[in-house]
């Protein structure tokens, strides 16, 4: 069976928001700052927990915040990432006191979220008590205007999560709790305030599917706790670093490359925020209180561009009368920076076999990422175009956006006809092949009596290869390129050539990782000379000048140790120059 | 020295002044060619070689351009001739012994070393006084004292009189220093600042008056005996000044005629201010003065100087450093007998520009030329590449940030590493060892060194280390510090304000002192380590150095074979630049010793014959070269000495002729190899005690192997034999 197997590349990668979907979503956090609060969170632990949850929140989520007590006490508009320590400010000059009226604080957190064309709305509130006013008239009030609240968040697909704090609280039936079983959020539970931390947790993780890693739990003692962490999201967009604890932790030192960075830091918490990280550790130090633990987690960003590469392999189908080859194709989807299309993602060791939902024109499937790449098998029987978009919600890392690819499938090629076996003329062909070599040899004749005319003959396009060893290395600099890029200087071993190798400059350069084009760079050759040297032949339109010398086209020269060679390629552009270094048998290495 | 002339000749990888040649452009285009003329040499050598400060001042003429920007009210520095302003609106200010903040940093250095204190216990205030404009009108009534004494023997000499033409030769030479005060207005400033408060508060000094006006008065005694002083009588005079004499008068006249003739456009209040200042005059009509005019002046004038005087500082200390490198370079060369005196080309250009592979060719051409010839003239042993770029990664330091702090900034004026390693890949064929060292910066100082040790700069030079080109990479440090950045304000004068009775007086609030920082002055550390070390190679410069030991010099040979770490060498041989700091502890001692890394500096207490050496020692010579099987880096004086024995063989044996090679390595007593052993005893013998050279001519290949044996540590080198033909 004949197997061909030849390789296209391709393939132009779109859009997978084709919708006018925008990928924004929307969080309001809702606090009780009753004076019940007082006794339930003298620690002020639930507003840490607002920095732990606004912290972890990617970069797509607008944060807003808003706080009751007896009325409506603090409210902050939607913020971008960027802003987000507003919330924070807000947050920590809120004080306990009043009564407890969350009509007032839910309905504002809806109207909020109802202008927002975010395409993902949630509210969380945390709250210790149920509604509560001065007298009943106006805690029905409030409860009127938080069942309506509820039903309005209801219609518009606002979720409330719901994280109820202290004992009044236990009975998950009560009507704060109502909210969150009607818009379809989660019900929590924190007897204390401590365990408010674990509620959030489970906020992001379960409701949100915010996906972050714990880097490590450090039990913090007397000294200063230095802690090394690995980083296998090296080429993320971002990467949140937020230490969390119930205590203080401070003098917080880090070290680690990246495009740039910045920190905000709590009493009980602090995040780093690294946009771009290079390196595939992050070194940090920090003092905590004995006897504390400090969590350090790792949220991950990323945007994506996807690429397809397909590799067909033919093989002649078993069933007579076919026409058609059989094709296989194999896809291979590989993922990129959205902004750094060269640099590829995922190809570390810790993203191997994550789960990945691939949509080919609208068929889904779950597929497995291996090294860092997905690869499908498909037959192929015709051109096709393929819209192949990706969805990781299993996915170990917060993709924000990924751009699909089309594919395009080339049908197999036709078998070849089989050619009618030519008749059996041997006779007559010995005559033809008789009267050719006849021809032939009066041809040579004639010719070696004939005068050289002005024409030179024909050399064969590529010299004769010699027969000592090579024993140098080039050093190249080139000096001008078409695109007007700067290239390094260059080295290229030619010891490493056995003696009867003829080598091109152009593959010298492309050997050595060059990628631009040097017009008639092809068709310069070197070869392996006697006594230590190497012959230069020039084929090409190139200007090449050693030593003030011109070496002229179809010529073949000698370069000896330390010799320096000027090329001028045909576009009359670019340049280089390369020096001939011989080594000495212990820098052959 | 018959065959090699000079081991010291070194190259400066740094830009001096753009305007002037550089190495690039002298050596030209190079395509086709292999080598430079003889002509292009002497050319590049007139416009490049120096061998002294002086002459590096004259030929590259460091200057710093200044123009006035309308748009932000400012004086505006670049050390690049901004060429979109008219060359009419530029005014050039030569960096030299005449600028007043380059005269203080030089002060400020040679105070040191005449004291040989330590940088803690060093007055650096006192001295920075000097860029204040009290400082400047000081040395202008030097030269107006002068100015009048002079002028008064010349107006009292007859026209004619042979020694009034002399005086005359001398009065045009001080006008000529006087006029580049009152010709631009810069320089005007602190002669206005000085002027108004002679005036408003009579200089400052004596009695306070708050600078209510003063009438010249009488003591007498009143009809009862009471003390009195009467205001003393005017004179009926119209002119604006009384002059005591026809002399002072004179001088008044020439003094406006020479403003008005060398100004554009002159004004009268600066005719006046250029009076007053160079001819101070006694006021007979007291004439008004607009006191709250004046006070805005006053500090106005204050404001202006005092920013445009740290424009100035900022964009000039980078080329203060540069020039403080050079002239410490030649410093190093300090011997009463002048031998093989260092010789410094200065390639004014930046390396980041020379390391591109469009220029590498040039470079090359040029190497080829002065480096692979049997002429040794010109040979290149050394080079300096000063300020490696010392930040690595971005380092997030988390704090509240309390106070303000320093603003990390990139620098500006540093090179990278990745520059240093192309052209030490470039300079390893040609055997140019290359002292480096890191940005000047507090972490590169003595006092980082001696806190840290060494391990942060060893991190730092890895990328450089187990190349081919390990070992002509010496990473020197730390860099020297002039003048320390806490130690760098200077006072330059108070606000002055206008009482409630219409007085005047010098504010003594704390923000109205007007001071400024001049953030630290620093010294590459590879300037003085080549500096140093090409000292070493002169034969003369040894013998002073050993003159009272027993030690014996040989003058034929230079100091390839010099160890600085050998005995007690260091102590007879030292740097020319001051102690800085109280020493290394012994845990930093220990550190160095064990990783036996890179061009170490020392500040420690030493004593030799008895005396204090108050000077910087050279603790380590080594180079980035690993020798995995002693755990140790190289010393620098191995490669030196095989490169010197590579150019001599090749010399000698007429290109490696194996006969020759054979001859020079003979026991024959004419041979090479006979002399130099002939002079083991000699501390800068080429074959030193324990020292042995070894050959072996491997026949199949062609290769003589030479095995330098440097106190039982052999060091390789293979050369390729030059068989004659048909034998």
């Amino acid at each position: 069976m004949m197997i061909l197997v030849f390789l296209v590349f391709v393939l132009a990668s779109f859009p997978a928001q084709a919708s006018d979907k925008n990928g924004q979503k929307a969080v309001v956090f809702l606090l009780d700052v009753s004076g019940s609060m007082k006794t339930n969170d003298p620690n002020r632990y639930a507003i840490d927990s607002i920095a732990q949850l606004i912290y972890t929140l990617p970069t797509n989520y607008d944060v807003g915040f808003a706080a009751y007590s007896s009325e409506l006490s603090a409210l902050q508009g939607f913020l971008g990432n960027s802003q987000r320590s507003r919330i924070m400010e807000a947050a920590q000059a809120v004080e306990y006191s009043g009564y407890s009226n969350p009509g007032a604080g839910l309905n504002e957190a809806v109207m909020m979220l109802k202008n927002s064309n975010a395409e993902e709305k949630d509210i969380i509130l945390l709250s210790d008590g149920e509604i509560l006013m001065e007298d009943e008239e106006t805690t029905s009030q409030s409860e009127e205007i938080y069942q309506k609240a509820v039903l309005e968040a209801a219609e518009n697909k606002i979720r409330i999560h719901v994280i109820g704090l202290g004992e009044e609280m236990e009975d998950t039936g009560n009507s704060i709790f109502q909210a969150a079983k009607k818009t379809g959020g989660g019900v929590y539970y924190s007897p204390q305030a401590l365990d408010i931390q674990g509620s959030i947790d489970s906020i992001t993780e379960e409701e949100l599917h915010i996906k972050q890693t714990t880097a490590a739990i450090v039990d913090v003692g007397d000294e200063t706790e230095n802690v090394k962490i690995d980083m296998p999201f090296a080429h993320a967009g971002t990467v949140r670093v937020l230490l969390t604890s119930g205590s203080p932790i401070g003098s917080l030192k880090t070290n680690f490359t990246a495009e740039n960075a910045r920190q905000i830091g709590g009493e009980r918490y602090s995040l780093i925020e690294v946009n771009n990280p290079k390196g595939d550790q992050f070194d940090m130090s920090f003092e905590g209180t004995p006897e504390s633990q400090v969590r350090i987690t790792l949220i991950p960003e990323y945007h994506v561009l996807a690429k397809a590469d397909v590799s067909y392999k033919d093989s002649v189908p078993k069933e007579e009368g076919a026409l058609f080859y059989d094709r296989e194709a194999e896809v291979t989807y590989s993922f990129y920076d959205a902004e750094n299309e060269s640099l590829r993602l995922w190809t570390e060791e810790y993203f191997n076999h994550s789960k990945m939902s691939v949509t080919v024109n609208g068929k889904r499937e779950e597929k497995t990422l291996e090294a860092g790449g997905i690869t499908v098998t498909e037959k192929v029987t015709g051109d096709d175009t393929k819209h192949v978009s990706f969805a990781c919600e299993a996915f170990p890392a917060n993709v924000l956006d990924i751009e699909g690819v089309e594919v395009s499938l080339k049908g197999p090629d036709l078998l070849p006809v089989e050619e009618p076996e030519p008749p059996p003329y041997e006779l007559y062909g010995a005559v033809v092949l008789g009267v050719l070599f006849l021809i032939l040899i009066i041809l040579l004749l004639f010719r070696r009596k004939t005068p050289r005319t002005g024409f030179a003959p024909k050399e064969p396009d590529r010299p004769v290869s010699g027969n000592s060893s090579y024993v140098g290395r080039l050093n190249i600099y080139i000096t001008r390129t078409k695109s007007g890029y700067d290239i390094s200087p260059l080295a290229y071993d030619l010891f490493r050539l056995p003696a009867n190798r003829v080598v091109s400059i152009a593959e010298i350069l492309e050997n050595c990782g060059i990628k631009e084009h040097f017009l008639g760079a092809e068709n310069i050759y070197l070869s392996s000379g006697q006594g230590r040297s190497i012959i230069l032949t020039n084929q090409s339109d190139c200007c090449i000048m050693k030593s003030g010398e011109i070496l002229m086209k179809k010529k073949s020269y000698q370069l000896f140790t330390e010799s320096k060679v000027d090329i001028t390629f045909e576009d009359e552009i670019s340049e280089l120059t390369f020096q001939y270094k011989d080594l000495k048998p212990s820098e052959m290495y | 020295m018959e065959i090699i002339n000079q081991t010291n000749r070194t190259l400066l990888l740094d830009m001096i002044n753009p305007d002037k040649m550089d190495l690039l452009t002298l050596v030209g285009d190079v395509k086709g060619l292999d080598s430079l003329s003889d002509d292009q040499m002497r050319e590049i050598n007139q416009h490049l070689e120096c061998h002294s400060y002086e002459e590096m001042e004259r030929k590259f003429e460091p200057t710093v351009w200044s123009f006035f920007d309308a748009g932000s009210q400012s004086v505006k520095y670049t050390l690049e001739r901004p060429e979109n302003i008219p060359p009419s609106m530029l005014t050039p200010i030569n960096l030299n012994d005449y600028d007043s903040f380059f005269k203080t940093i030089l002060t400020v250095m040679d105070s040191r070393k005449a004291q040989g204190l330590l940088n803690v216990e060093f007055h650096f205030e006192k001295l920075l006084e000097m860029i204040s404009p009290k400082k400047v009108m000081e040395d202008i009534k030097l030269v107006r004292k002068e100015i009048q004494f002079n002028y008064s023997k010349y107006a009292a000499l007859e026209d004619g009189d042979p020694a009034k033409l002399d005086l005359g030769d001398k009065l045009n030479l001080l006008f000529e220093d006087a006029s580049k005060n009152y010709n631009n207005i810069m320089a005007m400033l602190p002669l206005a600042i000085e002027d108004i408060k002679t005036r408003l508060l009579l200089g400052g000094g004596g009695e306070k008056d708050k600078g209510k006006g003063v009438v010249a008065g009488l003591l007498t005694m009143g009809e009862n005996g009471e003390l009195k002083i009467l205001e003393a009588p005017k004179e009926e005079s119209t002119s604006l000044a009384v002059v005591d004499d026809e002399v002072t008068a004179g001088l008044v006249e020439v003094l406006a005629e020479d403003y008005q003739s060398v100004n554009e456009s002159p004004n009268n209040y600066v005719q006046n201010l250029v009076v007053r200042t160079f001819c101070p005059l006694t006021a007979t009509t007291p004439t008004e003065i607009d006191v709250e005019t004046e006070v805005a002046n006053y500090n106005s004038y204050l404001e202006f100087y005092r920013t445009s005087k740290d424009n100035f500082i900022k964009v000039v200390k980078p080329l203060v450093e540069k020039l403080l490198g050079i002239r410490m370079f030649f410093d190093q060369y300090k011997t009463k007998t002048k031998g093989m005196a260092p010789t410094l080309v200065v390639a004014n250009i930046s390396p980041d520009i020379l390391a591109k592979s469009p220029n590498i060719p040039r470079l090359i051409t040029f190497l080829n030329t002065t480096n692979s010839k049997n002429n040794f003239n010109d040979t290149i042993w050394y080079a300096i590449y000063p300020n490696v770029s010392w930040s690595q990664n971005v380092t997030n330091k988390i704090h509240r940030e309390r106070f303000q702090g320093n603003v990390k900034k990139a620098g500006t004026d540093v090179y990278s590493m990745e520059s240093l390693s192309i052209l030490l890949n470039v300079f390893k064929d040609y055997r140019v060892e290359t002292f480096f060292s890191f940005e000047n910066r507090e972490e590169t100082t003595f006092n980082a060194l001696a806190a840290e040790g060494v391990e942060k700069i060893m991190e730092r030079c890895a990328p450089l280390m187990g190349k081919p080109y390990s070992e002509f990479a010496i990473p020197v440090l730390p860099n020297f510090t002039i003048l320390p950045k806490n130690k760098s304000g200077v006072v330059l004068d108070s606000r002055m304000h206008v009482t409630d009775d219409n007085g005047v007086e010098l504010s003594e609030a704390k923000e109205d002192v007007i001071r400024l920082w001049i953030e630290g002055v620093y010294i590459s550390g590879a300037y003085v380590a080549a500096g140093f070390r090409a000292a070493c190679q002169c034969p003369e410069y040894i013998k002073n150095h050993f003159i009272t030991t027993k030690a014996k010099t040989d003058l034929e040979l230079p100091g390839v074979r010099f160890d600085i770490e050998a005995g007690n060498n260091s102590l007879m041989a030292y740097t020319t630049m001051p102690k800085e700091i109280t020493g290394f502890t012994n845990t930093i001692k220990t550190q160095i010793n064990q990783k036996n890394f890179g061009w170490v500096f020392a500040s420690e207490n030493a004593s030799a014959n008895g005396m204090a050496i108050t000077n910087i020692t050279v603790y380590k010579a080594r180079n980035l070269l690993y020798d995995s099987e002693h755990s140790t880096y190289e010393p620098v004086y191995k490669t030196q000495v095989t490169t010197y024995m590579e150019r001599i063989l090749r010399y000698v044996t007429g290109d490696f002729k194996e006969d020759n090679i054979k001859d020079f390595f003979s026991n024959n007593p004419r041979s090479q190899k006979s002399k130099w052993l002939s002079k083991k005893d000699c501390i800068n013998a080429i074959i030193a005690e324990g020292d042995s050279v070894e050959y072996d001519i491997n026949e199949d290949n062609g290769i003589c192997e030479l095995t330098l044996s440097f106190n039982g540590s052999p060091r390789n080198l293979e050369v390729q034999i030059n068989r004659v033909t048909g034998v």
